[in-house]
């Protein structure tokens, strides 16, 4: 396995290496420098071409290249025009809050997910079954937005229980319950259409495994109902759901654009959406190369977690 | 059956009937199934796919898939009622009242966990006992089933061990808490034949050791012959025949018992010309004929056998038979079988020498390790092969898997990267026409195992013979629908199929279409792999007339491979042996049965089983040592010396060449011609039987 998981890492380098160039590239594509950004449709020419020669812009691509991948290894994503501070600082502070959410909504999703799948797998066309099938597909086809609204009318504003927006409370805030009750809305929004994703691909994986020879030779050995469905089955009806759960976490660590402004929750997403409306070009581009970047993570421990479930991988 | 007074059966069915489906459309595949079965007693359960033996014995344990239900009847292990025990109860009775091996143990064993924690788990989690215990004894049960290293080999993953070693595993888990009755469901059926021979003793052993009655289901009169003390035979749903093993296979009573044995060529017989399968096919469990289920496949049928259902009564003996001629049967010698034939083999119409002839052919592949994927071995599939096939006749090419059999015929149709070698193809040098899409299609064709893998199924039959008609421009588009109907009257089919999608037909119509497709163009060679393996006996012996017919009048060559010598033997002029990649032995058909020359070949052949009670018990077998070699890294010298009991220093270094010997074998062995090994190979191989 460690084989696989050394290979599977080496492979992710080119994929970085393409990463930075495209991100590098995004900013030669769309109309206009980061001269006329910073100068305003104002300025004169003379001005932006002085500017141009300062910033290096009118240097030849490779150059541009070179110089943008040496900031780059430095740890140097350039200044945030926005946000007025190095976009390194932004995004570290920001993708912290948007981490913490978008762990705790897949650990919950995936939880609940996997038990609502496997739960209904095991009585299939039951009324259990339709019932909890029906509440599932609900989950799946509600727009985050919407739900995170409708717990926001509910539970902040008719019955007052939990904080509706930021992470803290301006008053008397800052503890840890405190952050923990400004989490709880914006959690569940996120983790409830994964769920919904989760447990459908969980009742199918389990559905197809289910009828498989080694689970009747499990059963015909006389072991346990329980065992037989969480040490033969379930193992082995785990490689679909993970890459449903990665492809998820991949989305929610990206920043749920939506959910974040809904509930003022100031992580990745939100930042962006800020960033994109002002043009800010290094903080755009800094951006985007850490969402892919978690993107290619994500999908490295997804493929290490299949080589732990399934030994067979490292022969494929 | 009957058991003998007073004698308490451990196993009691009584009349038990599975359906599918609601009550609304039920589809029976189990009808008013009984028998028993004593302590010790092995009983042989024989019938064709579909015709309800896994699913009787499934719905004993109580496993039947979802959608399956029991609609009435008893099972009785040792007095007590199974199919009304509390679930809780039933497990109880699984694995220590009756334990149950699979068919294909890879998809029977989990492939996420080790051996030893799968054989130890009930061993812990029913019998409670403490994990090193039970992984010591998990590691005394590999060693009792024959797996060397057993310790060693309790953290091996499934996919890790050979076909016969997790065959093994198999069974070493079944045995694991002593049950008083094995069912084996088809154990040896993906197995090759020296591996099936000695799972099959190993099984026979245990169950003596044991004590355990033992249920041995196979499509494989062969495989029950020299197990079973007791065979019953099932058709659509129904036991038609049972009686002590000797009495099955000496006299069979019912018609469809001895159409069975007469379906498939026996290795202890001679040879006739043309194999009498049973015409037509099983029925729909859906839509059964009304009266006998096999009356519209049998010869001896009356007007009574349509309308009404014979019981399964006593027809002399211990045997009980359902059938309304079953006391006539009884009486005289057997239910005689349509169109007995004579025993010479027709030579071919069109003789010719040497029109394929394979110099030297080797095939390798690379094998690629480690973190860069780097090459860093070679498989040899195929390692300085040398056959030739004069024109119209037919070669058998036998092995067991990994020979290099399969390998071989792709890479005379230019499917496999062929490393070194020469093919003269009809005069031609392959290397010139390999390349050329309208040339060696044209001259050789090929026909696959799995028919139904082969044919599109998104495609009606016509559009796929249709296909081939047009791509080589042999049917102008109003000529196709002409040229399709001739093609499927040659393989014996109505013109109707060719409207029809692969999944509407049986597996016999689908190889026939295989075949109609391999001959559209009208090549000269046809390269038969494995073409009969997955069709159930009745409907083979249909196939392989239809490939001895198409041969005569069309002067067809074909190489037929295939691990079923008896099926081998029946088709071919010559037959060629490999093992680890490389030919064994040629010899005429039958010289190499009756006298073979080379230790390997000897040792298949006694492995291969014969459907007669009395030749099977009194065998002996040479089992050679051991498994096959690994392609990837063969043995230095003779690729079989490892296992053969003549091999002496010279076999380990020296690769032998094939040498011709004086009664036309051609033998790769240092000692063929030493009086050790031509001693020990006269003693036959195969007993030879009297004819019924």
């Amino acid at each position: 396995m460690m084989s696989f998981v050394v290979r599977r890492l080496f492979q992710t380098v080119p994929v970085i290496l393409g990463v930075t160039l495209v991100t590098f590239l995004l900013t030669q594509i769309l109309p206009g420098d980061l001269a006329d950004v910073l100068l305003g449709p104002a300025a004169t020419e003379e001005s932006r071409q002085q500017l141009r020669a300062a910033l290096g812009l009118d240097r030849s691509l490779l150059v541009q290249y070179a110089t943008y991948m040496s900031h780059l290894l430095s740890g140097d994503l350039g200044q945030s025009l926005v946000f007025a501070q190095p976009v390194a600082t932004v995004l570290a502070s920001r993708l912290a809050n948007t981490a913490l959410l978008a762990v705790s909504a897949i650990i919950l999703a995936s939880a609940v997910g996997i038990a609502i799948g496997t739960f209904v797998a095991l009585k299939p066309d039951s009324f259990r079954d339709y019932g909890l099938t029906t509440a599932v597909l609900f989950l799946n086809s509600m727009p985050p937005f919407w739900l995170g609204l409708i717990l926001i009318l509910v539970f902040g504003l008719e019955l007052r229980w939990l904080p509706v927006s930021g992470m803290d409370s301006a008053v008397g805030g800052g503890g840890l319950g405190d952050l923990a009750a400004h989490m709880v809305l914006p959690t569940l929004t996120l983790a409830a259409w994964s769920l919904a994703v989760i447990a459908r691909m969980t009742r199918s994986a389990l559905l197809d495994v289910i009828n498989s020879d080694f689970v009747r030779t499990a059963r015909s050995r006389g072991l346990s109902e329980a065992r037989v469905i969480l040490r033969h089955t379930l193992p082995n009806a785990m490689p679909p759901v993970i890459t449903v759960i990665g492809l998820q976490a991949g989305f929610l660590l990206s920043g749920a654009v939506l959910t974040e402004t809904v509930f003022s929750w100031p992580g990745i997403g939100l930042a962006m959406y800020q960033g994109i409306s002002a043009r800010d070009i290094p903080f755009i581009q800094g951006g985007i190369l850490l969402l892919a970047l978690m993107f290619v993570l994500v999908n490295f421990l997804v493929d290490a977690l299949y080589a732990y479930v399934n030994p067979k991988i490292e022969l494929q | 059956m009957t058991m003998a007074p007073g004698r308490k059966p451990l196993l009691d069915v009584r009349g038990l009937s599975v359906a599918y489906g609601g009550p609304a459309r039920q589809t029976h595949v189990v009808r008013d199934v009984s028998f028993s079965l004593g302590a010790g007693e092995a009983l042989g359960v024989v019938g064709e796919s579909g015709s309800g033996k896994t699913q009787t014995m499934l719905a004993v344990l109580r496993l039947l898939p979802r959608g399956g239900t029991v609609t009435a009847g008893s099972v009785r292990l040792d007095g007590c009622e199974l199919l009304t025990l509390p679930a809780g109860e039933m497990r109880h009775v699984r694995g220590r009242g009756i334990a149950f091996v699979s068919q294909d143990a890879l998809s029977a064993l989990n492939p996420a966990m080790t051996v030893g924690a799968q054989i130890a788990e009930p061993l812990i989690f029913n019998e409670g006992m403490e994990e090193a215990a039970a992984l010591a004894r998990s590691a005394e049960l590999l060693d009792h089933v024959g797996i060397p290293g057993a310790k060693a080999r309790l953290s091996s993953y499934p996919h890790q061990l050979s076909g016969g070693m997790r065959q093994r595993v198999l069974i070493a888990m079944a045995i694991s808490c002593r049950p008083k009755l094995l069912i084996a469901d088809e154990p040896t059926t993906a197995l090759d034949v020296t591996i099936q021979a000695q799972i099959l003793r190993l099984i026979d052993d245990l169950r003596r050791e044991l004590n355990m009655a033992l249920v041995l289901i196979s499509h494989d009169l062969g495989v029950v012959a020299g197990v079973a003390d007791r065979v019953a035979i099932m058709y659509a749903g129904r036991i038609v025949e049972t009686a002590s093993a000797g009495a099955v296979f000496g006299h069979p009573v019912h018609p469809y018992t001895s159409a069975l044995l007469a379906a498939k060529p026996r290795l202890d017989r001679p040879a006739e010309r043309a194999l009498r399968p049973i015409p037509g096919l099983p029925p729909d469990p859906a839509q059964p004929p009304p009266g006998c289920a096999f009356h519209p496949r049998c010869v001896h049928r009356i007007a009574r056998c349509a309308e009404e259902l014979p019981p399964l009564s006593p027809a002399g003996g211990d045997r009980l038979a359902a059938c309304w001629l079953a006391g006539e049967f009884a009486e005289s010698k057997a239910a005689a079988v349509n169109g007995t034939e004579s025993n010479t083999h027709a030579g071919p119409v069109i003789a010719g020498t040497g029109e394929i002839a394979v110099e030297d052919l080797s095939v390798r592949f690379p094998v690629r390790t480690g973190v860069l994927r780097r090459v860093t071995g070679t498989v040899r599939a195929v390692d300085g092969v040398s056959l030739s096939i004069p024109r119209g006749e037919t070669l058998g090419l036998v092995g067991e898997s990994g020979s290099g059999k399969t390998t071989t015929g792709r890479a005379l149709l230019g499917l496999a990267p062929m490393a070194d070698g020469r093919i003269r193809y009809f005069g031609r040098d392959f290397a010139e026409i390999k390349n050329d899409p309208g040339v060696l299609p044209r001259l050789g064709q090929m026909v696959f195992q799995d028919p139904y893998g082969s044919l599109n199924p998104r495609m009606t039959v016509g559009a796929a013979l249709g296909e081939v008609l047009s791509v080589h421009g042999l049917a102008r588009e109003t000529g196709v629908a002409a040229r399709v109907n001739a093609l499927l009257d040659s393989v014996g089919l109505r013109s109707e199929i060719a409207l029809k999608h692969p999944h509407e037909l049986s597996g016999g119509q689908r190889q026939r279409i295989a075949i109609a497709r391999a001959l559209a163009i009208e090549p000269r060679f046809i390269v038969c792999d494995e073409v009969v393996s997955a069709l159930d006996v009745s409907i083979q012996g249909q196939i392989v007339n239809l490939l001895m017919e198409l041969q005569r009048e069309r002067g067809l060559t074909y190489l037929f491979i295939s691990h079923d010598l008896s099926v081998v033997r029946h088709i071919s002029h010559r037959i060629a042996v490999m093992y680890g990649g490389k030919v064994m032995e040629t010899a005429p058909r039958n010289r190499l049965f009756t006298a073979p020359r080379h230790p390997y070949t000897h040792a298949l052949l006694s492995a291969v089983p014969v459907a007669d009670p009395k030749i099977e018990r009194g065998r002996v077998r040479v089992e050679p040592r051991g498994e096959p070699p690994d392609p990837a890294d063969p043995p230095p010298g003779c690729r079989f010396h490892r296992s053969c009991r003549f091999a002496v220093e010279r076999c380990k270094t020296e690769t032998p060449r094939l040498e011709r010997t004086d009664d036309d074998h051609l033998v790769a062995c240092h000692r063929w011609a030493s009086d050790e090994v031509q001693t020990a190979l006269t003693a036959t191989a195969i007993p030879v039987g009297e004819r019924p």
